[in-house]
């Protein structure tokens, strides 16, 4: 068995020799060998592949000289295998190119037969060509960018109610069937030559079409002409586009900036780290992309009762709000979390004042815990309630900024409240809550005095590191130096800001802002994203109860059995 | 200038170039040249030939900033003979990136690039430079021409610098591993690469001056190695950005008259300095963090500690250019340099000038999003300290101040110099 990561591995060629080549395409469940052997900042998806080569005793593998992290890759796994070979793949296509790939064929293939002992046969390599051509019926999202691992391909799958279509980088695989007899390869005037000089022959055109072939193929991000990705998004049945970044790699994020300003069609981004993911801000990604296509899945029933319920289950607050028929706001509650999201939600539920539970006619929860909330009839992601909720409040608004405890993010809406777009921070907690959490304890004052002190700022600082560790050095360094802690407050706050706006930006969001999460309360952060905007952000009496609005304005619409795009009940 | 009026020029600079691009480049270009013209003239701590490169370096930089005709964009590793010889003027934007920084207004640039969705972990010196674009401080080549040798970066930065401007887009495939069927690839390549400048400049190459420029490279890399040679049994007190000057002019000046004279200059002071190696001698791995105000600190003109050389400025020593035959030649400086193909081969050279240059350690710098550096530190680890010399790998950024923890890398640097007297005493 020999493994492989790339598209454009010579798979055929060593099936030529009776090796069967196996992609390695599972995540990891940590980098532990690869800190070792390497550094953290490699794209994950090699140091996924050297904890698969050392977690499965991988002896034989197959690269391709794709990128920085695979040479560095190779270099470090060379050491420990029976066989390992890096083929030089050539950056742009024309006959001196297609001539030294097969040139490098060449050098692969007498690599493995001195290594190996075996000899070459056609008949096994021609026989490996088993490509069903991509037969795709109806509408479909589809997958680009970074490879998927396997795992992700099937949450996604589980996320998605249509057809999914893998179209990353590695998955477009698709090679002509080669001639039935390689002389069949062969000009009449060759024919005529001696039979030896005629196999020779045979076997050098025959490798030569395989490298013409290979390159063939629809180019990756690393190639140096990617014209012809075009075809991966002219489709009209193309739905919308789940566009996958790998961390710490660099050739897909760009492709995804010049795809957000050409295509028309509906995309949304997720990095990950080719570890398994948490499903949490996977499952709302994908969950609020899916309903801003309306796809989502009704499943509320008619249900008796005076009021409607939502609740939105956060990180550190579950937050409930209830409104009648006509939407208004006649009861809510705020409480932690704490350590399970149902918990969370029956204490919330149980300090509402003014309403009995029982004339509750349906429930409809939202946020990280939505799923596990056992007396929800649905859920919805924060995302769409967060929309349905700001438009309710203000229906000017076209742009909501929730800054919370570990996620922040930026949703543009149309005129009509529907979800345009929309950015969430990614793993790293610069910008958050939390971040301001952290930094609060560092200066020594707790959170409420963070969000007032930061207004009566004298010098103006810059905190300039994104990372929050990095960002704690400097706090630190600014106390050394007696900088005011105002000022290193108002810094702080810049910075969360100016974090803020680069999800803004890639949400394209436009004026009117509106502010919601616990961020809206501090009142420095607010001004200093309104320094940005250049307009006055309005914030709602209670930013954090946005969400659950939004979430019981579904719970209504279900009760009177609407689906959410026909619900137009948003005008009464 | 001093760090404080530094950081003064840096946000009138980050103003007016908000505010008016075309004349941030005019006052920036003016400042580069100004600063080159007083290293040369003035005494100062420098040698007379560190003086006259710094002039070179920073005359060619004023030079990216101005408007030209047929200008090129050049990546820093790309064979720049064919260009001097057809008079053509170069752009190299990696080093545009070093001196932005170097002049304080890096971060109008790299937060331009990040807010249009440069992946956060690109490396801060291409973030920078399409920073630099999109804000109007490059001017539109004629070309761009690029190798996609050494990193990523090279492929993802110029192709998206040919496309932003909409210019004519040249790249130069270079094979991992050496042997005569990547020569040949090669050398095709850069035959086509004159075809190309020509048929976009509607210049002509003579053959002549393509000799000459070649015999030019043979001599200056001839005396670059001379200077190393020199350098191996003195104490030279200098400052850390005067490796990078050598990087730039070695690379992208190389076949230039200028450099060829400065280079002899160089040598002669050299020539003078008394035979004594009092300082620790450390042997710099990669880019240097040259802004970074307490790095600074630590190693410029310090009789203490000396940085005697960094690696981008003899990985392409090993091959003996031939004027008669400028294609293969190039083709072959290329193959052959420490920083194509596997690890190993940048490392065991390392390796070998830390020997031959009488180091006392080895600094592996890490710059930030650089992954083909970062990936073979654990390897470049090993492999130093089995041959005895004490390594420090260090995470930092050459360009981007954002990513760096500062009071971490001095107390590690301070250790490490601690260790390194230790075991020479
Ligand atoms: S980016 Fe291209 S070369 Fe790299 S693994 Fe994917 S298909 Fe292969
Ligand atoms: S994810 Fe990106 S960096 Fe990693 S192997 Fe693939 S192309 Fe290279
Ligand atoms: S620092 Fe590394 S990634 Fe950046 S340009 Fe240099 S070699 Fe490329």
């Amino acid at each position: 068995m020999i493994g492989y990561v790339c598209k454009y591995a010579p798979v055929e060629l060593l099936a030529g020799f009776g090796q069967e080549a196996v992609p390695v395409s599972s995540e990891a469940d940590n980098f532990d060998c690869a800190q070792n052997c390497t550094h953290m900042n490699m794209c994950s998806h090699m140091k996924a592949l050297i904890e698969n080569v050392k977690g499965k005793n991988l002896r034989e593998l197959v690269l391709v000289n794709c990128c920085d992290s695979t040479r560095r890759a190779y270099d470090v796994l060379k050491r420990d295998m029976d066989f390992i070979f890096l083929m030089d793949l050539p950056h742009v296509q024309n006959a001196c190119s297609r001539q030294h790939l097969e040139d490098e064929l060449l050098r692969l293939a007498e690599a493995y037969r001195d290594y190996s002992g075996r000899s070459f046969d056609y008949q096994r390599f021609a026989d490996s060509f088993q490509f069903e051509p991509r037969h795709i019926e109806g509408k479909y999202i589809g997958v680009l960018g970074a490879r998927v691992g396997d795992q992700l391909l099937a949450q996604l799958r589980s996320l998605v109610p249509c057809q999914v279509e893998d179209f990353c980088c590695n998955a477009n695989r698709f090679l002509d069937d080669p001639p039935a007899d390689p002389k069949d390869i062969l000009t009449p005037a060759e024919k005529e030559l001696p039979l030896e000089a005629q196999d020779t022959l045979a076997l050098k055109k025959v490798l030569s079409w395989y490298a013409e072939e290979l390159m063939a193929q629809i180019p990756c991000m690393r190639m140096a002409d990617i014209q012809r990705r075009k075809v991966l998004v002219d489709d009209p049945n193309l739905l919308g586009i789940i566009y996958h970044t790998v961390k710490f790699c660099d050739f897909y994020g760009f492709e995804y900036e010049m795809l957000r300003g050409k295509t028309e069609i509906p995309m949304v981004k997720i990095e990950t780290d080719c570890t398994l993911q948490s499903m949490g801000q996977l499952s709302t990604r994908i969950g609020g992309f899916v309903e801003s296509l309306g796809m989502r899945k009704e499943k509320l029933m008619r249900k008796d009762g005076k009021y409607f319920a939502g609740i939105d289950s956060g990180s550190t607050t579950t937050n409930v709000a209830v409104i009648d028929r006509d939407g208004n706001i006649v009861d809510s509650a705020t409480v932690r979390t704490g350590a399970k999201a149902q918990k969370g939600a029956e204490k919330a539920f149980a300090q509402l004042k003014k309403v009995n539970p029982k004339d509750i006619a349906l429930v409809v929860a939202t946020g990280y815990g939505r799923q596990n909330i056992s007396f929800a009839n649905d859920d919805v992601t924060e995302i769409t309630c967060h929309a349905r909720g700001a438009y309710q409040l203000n229906p000017k608004v076209r742009t909501i900024i929730d800054i919370g405890g570990q996620d922040n993010k930026a949703i543009s809406l149309d005129e009509n409240g529907n979800v345009k777009n929309f950015a969430m921070n990614d793993k790293c907690a610069a910008g958050t809550g939390r971040f301001l959490e952290n930094m609060a304890k560092v200066l020594e004052i707790d959170l409420d005095q963070i969000s007032e002190i930061g207004l009566h700022w004298e010098e103006d600082l810059n905190i300039s590191s994104m990372c929050t560790v990095f960002a704690e050095s400097e706090v630190v360094s600014l106390i050394a130096d007696n900088k005011q802690i105002p000022d290193i407050v108002h810094g702080l706050n810049k910075s969360v800001a100016a974090k803020t706006m680069t999800l803004v930006r890639r949400a394209r969001g436009t004026g009117a802002y509106m502010m919601t999460g616990g961020g809206a309360r501090n009142r420095g952060v607010v001004g200093c994203v309104e320094d940005l905007v250049g307009e006055p952000v309005y914030v709602p009496e209670d930013p954090d109860l946005c969400g659950a609005l939004g979430a019981a304005l579904f719970a209504r619409d279900g009760a009177l059995g609407l689906g959410a795009e026909e619900a137009d009940l948003r005008e009464a | 200038m001093n760090n404080s009026t530094v950081e003064w020029f840096g946000r009138i600079a980050t103003d007016r170039i908000s505010k008016s691009p075309a004349f941030a480049r005019h006052m920036l270009a003016d400042v580069f040249r100004g600063f080159g013209v007083v290293s040369r003239l003035k005494k100062g701590p420098d040698l007379p030939g560190r003086g006259r490169l710094m002039y070179s370096c920073n005359e060619m930089m004023a030079t990216s900033l101005l408007a030209k005709k047929d200008t090129v964009l050049v990546s820093i590793f790309t064979p720049c003979e064919v260009m001097h010889a057809m008079d053509l003027n170069l752009v190299f934007p990696e080093g545009l990136s070093c001196y932005m920084t170097a002049s304080s207004c890096e971060k109008i640039f790299l937060d331009a690039a990040e807010a249009n969705g440069v992946p956060e972990s690109y490396c801060s010196f291409h973030k920078e430079l399409i920073g630099i674009a999109q804000k109007g401080m490059l001017p539109k080549p004629a070309c761009v021409v690029n190798t996609t040798m050494v990193c990523d970066a090279n492929q993802l930065t110029f192709r998206w610098l040919a496309e932003y401007y909409g210019v004519p887009h040249f790249v130069l495939d270079v094979p991992q591993h050496y042997d005569e069927r990547s020569e040949a690839y090669l050398t095709r390549q850069l035959r086509d690469m004159t075809a190309f400048l020509e048929e976009v400049t509607g210049r002509k190459l003579e053959k002549k001056k393509l000799a000459e420029v070649m015999a030019c490279a043979r001599r200056t890399l001839e005396n670059y190695r001379t200077i190393l040679a020199l350098k191996a049994e003195r104490y030279e007190s200098l400052k850390m950005t005067a490796h990078m000057i050598d990087s730039f002019a070695f690379h992208v000046l190389l076949g230039k008259k200028e450099i060829e004279e400065d280079s002899q200059v160089l040598i002669r002071d050299l020539e003078k300095l008394p035979k004594k190696r009092q300082a620790l001698r450390v042997l710099w791995v990669h880019v240097l963090p040259y802004w970074q105000r307490s790095m600074a600190e630590i190693f410029n003109y310090n009789d203490r500690v000396e940085v005697v050389a960094c690696d981008m400025t003899f990985d392409h020593l090993d091959n003996e250019i031939d004027p008669r035959y400028p294609y293969e030649s190039m083709a072959r400086q290329i193959l052959t340099d420490a920083y194509n193909g596997p690890a190993d081969r940048r490392l065991n050279r390392a390796l070998r000038y830390a020997r031959d240059l009488n180091c006392d350690g080895i600094l592996y710098f890490c710059h930030w999003g650089c992954k083909q550096t970062q990936g073979a530190s654990v390897l470049a680890k090993q492999k130093f300290e089995k041959a005895g010399f004490p390594t420090l790998v260090i995470d930092g950024d050459a360009c981007d101040p954002r990513n760096i923890q500062d009071g971490q890398m001095v107390t590690r640097v301070g250790a490490f110099i601690e260790q390194l007297e230790a075991e020479r005493a």
